[in-house]
């Protein structure tokens, strides 16, 4: 894809002590937010925690109740989307089905009074841009679904938008097109450099895409943060569970301090946790600790292993193998080779790497 | 194959048979008499049918008879009318119901309550009310407006668009619920895009959201359609035909000719005309929505 000739700057957006209500039931209260210019942000978050109610405020599609938006630091909390300089594309495409992929794209313009010859430079450029152009006299029924969505966000670049948003846009399509497009839509953000708002509840689309995730939970904010931070340093429980395929494995127990060493405690498990950097260093009480599955691997013959289990299930993957074992404290899942994985039934020692573990205070469930 | 067989609920076979009855009713009721109504046209046949041909003769006396002219002119005056009328309002109505301008529970019900009355009954009540010595312009000049008039009904000028009230009053809810189906079923997505795409509501409708609705459309368009040619019920109850032939249209035609009249031959005549007409009329219809891929 080559740099979109009429691509404009992103702008930046304000959402500041957000409230959405449906009738009596606050689905969002005071959530705020900002969006630097030009950034790539992922709501993630699973079913009905808002994700899409807040896209909707930022477009305008729903009533605020309370707080302000504002993009490019003007307030557009009571602007029509029209006014708002965004574009919008929806998972079922909400193409307009009896026009042609150029209507679908110039109609919205012609309906602003813009030139005739303008808007077919515009579509011209922007069916070049997504090569459409070989597509333009179709219908959208006559389309497959990937084709679909690039109309769609054809119909969004030529509104020449500063904000792009996108609401779980890949959704309907099958794994190999998802994996297509989403590059797709990566190489469209670097090359327009506009903003974009994007909703999803897959994590491989928020890891890949994001400059910064936002994962939500029941209408809050859970934590805002790059990817590799996001997955490496989960701010809660919630969080942590949410990333990663296989989840996080939590070992529950307890921390207490023991002549100057740290210590994690667990049913047949004594961990020296002076070395994690911890934001509250002098906590002491009933904690979990996260351990990802790749940060757990097979002590080779003389290395010390504090955790022992038996082997009960093996995953390949092809490029990787997943193997769950049996511990005392509960079962946890590793993230092996391809090869030289041991067998169920296998006696296992594992060897966790603690500098990347994470522990949470299993009281308040937040990050230690 | 054999195991999609298998999961079906019945076997094929069977269901050829569960449908025998409705294929013989097909064949003798529908295809039988129609194809003895264009024999009998053919005929030269008065009180009772007689097999004897007469080639073309009742058609050319019947495009020489007056009355069927005017009752032919007067079904396509009170079709069109009526079918543009019924889907107008019905559609409006539809759509003022969908962006919750009204309230649907009260509205629905009494809009669509006309329907459910017969063509005979609708009749009935709209003569009396469109009755001069009788209904609103009674009425009206009792309340002091003396020269208020509205006799439709009895002006030979009027007559057809009073037929054509009646008929819309009666038939434009239907044509609202089957819209406001159609309505309900559009993707709320499309509606968003419309709206971020900054067109506004009525263009919406226009451009995009009832061109989507069109095989609805086309549906009504043929009930609608059906109904004006079977109209005859209301006609007979709100004016007989009349004032002199004002009002007459082409099933009171026939019915006369079969029945008062005595005039089998004649009536099977008019019937076929009709009979191919309105073949003529939807076929291109059902190629459009049922024969042609998407
Ligand atoms: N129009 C509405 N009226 C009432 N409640 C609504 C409405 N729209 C959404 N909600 C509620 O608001 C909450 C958030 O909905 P939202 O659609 O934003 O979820 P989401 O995060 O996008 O979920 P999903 O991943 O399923 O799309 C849900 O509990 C939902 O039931
Ligand atoms: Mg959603």
């Amino acid at each position: 894809m080559k740099d979109f000739p009429h691509a404009s700057e992103g702008a930046a957006i304000g959402i500041d002590g957000l409230g959405i209500r449906f009738g009596h039931h606050d689905v969002i209260s005071d959530l705020s937010l900002d969006i630097l210019p030009g950034e790539f942000l992922v709501l993630l978050g699973p079913s009905g925690c808002g994700k899409s109610t807040l896209l909707n405020a930022v477009a305008g599609l729903i009533d605020v109740h309370a707080g302000t938006i504002s993009i490019s630091g003007r307030d557009v909390t009571r602007a029509e989307p029209k006014d708002r300089g965004i574009g919008m594309v929806f998972q079922s495409y909400a193409l307009y089905p009896r026009m042609s992929v150029a209507q679908n794209m110039g109609f919205g313009l012609r309906v602003g009074g813009m030139a005739k010859a303008e808007i077919a430079e515009r579509v011209q450029r922007t069916a070049k841009f997504l090569q459409l152009e070989s597509l333009l006299g179709r219908r959208p029924a006559d389309l497959s679904g990937g084709q679909r969505q690039r109309v769609a966000i054809g119909r969004a670049l030529v509104r020449d938008a500063e904000v792009f948003l996108f609401d779980e846009p890949l959704s309907n399509l099958d794994a190999q097109l998802r994996a297509d497009l989403r590059v797709e839509i990566k190489r469209l953000h670097q090359s327009l450099g506009s903003t974009m708002l994007y909703v999803t509840h897959d994590q491989v689309e928020a890891m890949t895409l994001a400059d910064r995730i936002v994962v939500m939970k029941g209408g809050e904010i859970q934590q805002i943060g790059a990817p590799a931070e996001i997955y490496g340093r989960p701010a809660n429980l919630f969080v942590a569970g949410f990333l990663g395929t296989p989840k996080m494995n939590f070992l529950e127990g307890d921390v207490a301090a023991e002549s100057g060493r740290r210590m994690f405690r667990a049913e047949g498990l004594r961990l020296d946790v002076t070395g994690m950097l911890l934001d509250n260093p002098d906590f002491a009480g009933p904690a979990t600790l996260g351990l990802r599955p790749e940060d757990l691997s097979p002590a080779g013959p003389g290395e010390e292993a504090p955790l022992a289990g038996e082997v009960t299930l093996t995953e390949p993957l092809g490029p990787e193998t997943i193997v769950w074992a049996a511990l005392g404290a509960g079962q946890v899942s590793l993230r092996m080779g391809a090869e030289n994985f041991p067998a169920p039934g296998d006696r296992l020692h594992i060897r966790p790497d603690l500098a990347r573990a994470s522990l949470f205070d299993r009281a308040t469930g937040r990050r230690l | 194959m054999a195991t999609l067989a298998g999961k079906l609920p019945f076997r094929p076979g069977g269901a050829a048979v569960a449908l025998w009855p409705a294929w013989i009713i097909v064949l003798c009721a529908y295809l039988g008499t129609m194809v003895w109504t264009v024999a009998v046209s053919l005929t030269p046949s008065k009180l009772v049918p007689v097999m004897q041909f007469a080639g073309t003769h009742q058609y050319e006396r019947l495009f020489k008879t007056a009355r069927w002219m005017t009752s032919v002119e007067n079904m396509l005056v009170f079709g069109a009318l009526f079918i543009a009328a019924s889907m107008v309002l019905g559609t409006l109505m539809a759509i003022a119901l969908d962006r919750k301008i009204a309230a649907e529970g009260v509205v629905r019900t009494i809009w669509l309550y006309p329907y459910s009355l017969s063509f005979i009954v609708t009749g009935v009540v709209w003569q009396w009310m469109m009755n001069p010595s009788l209904g609103i312009q009674k009425s009206v000049n009792a309340m002091g407006w003396e020269n208020f008039r509205f006799d439709w009904v009895t002006d030979p000028d009027r007559a057809l668009y009073a037929v054509v009230l009646a008929a819309v009053w009666q038939s434009a809810g239907l044509v609202m619920a089957l819209m406001l189906a159609g309505l309900r079923g559009i993707d709320e997505d499309l509606w968003k895009a419309i709206r971020v795409d900054g067109i506004p509501v009525w263009r919406g409708y226009v451009s995009i959201i009832l061109p989507v609705l069109r095989p609805v459309m086309v549906t009504a368009v043929v009930l609608l359609g059906i109904a004006v040619v079977k109209s005859y019920d209301l006609v007979v109850a709100m004016t007989n035909g009349g004032p002199g032939m004002a009002t007459d249209v082409p099933a009171k035609f026939i019915m006369d000719f079969l029945f008062v009249r005595a005039n089998v031959g004649f009536a099977s005549g008019a019937a076929t005309v009709m009979l191919v007409a309105v073949a003529a009329a939807i076929a291109p219809w059902i190629y459009a929505v049922y024969l042609r891929k998407r």
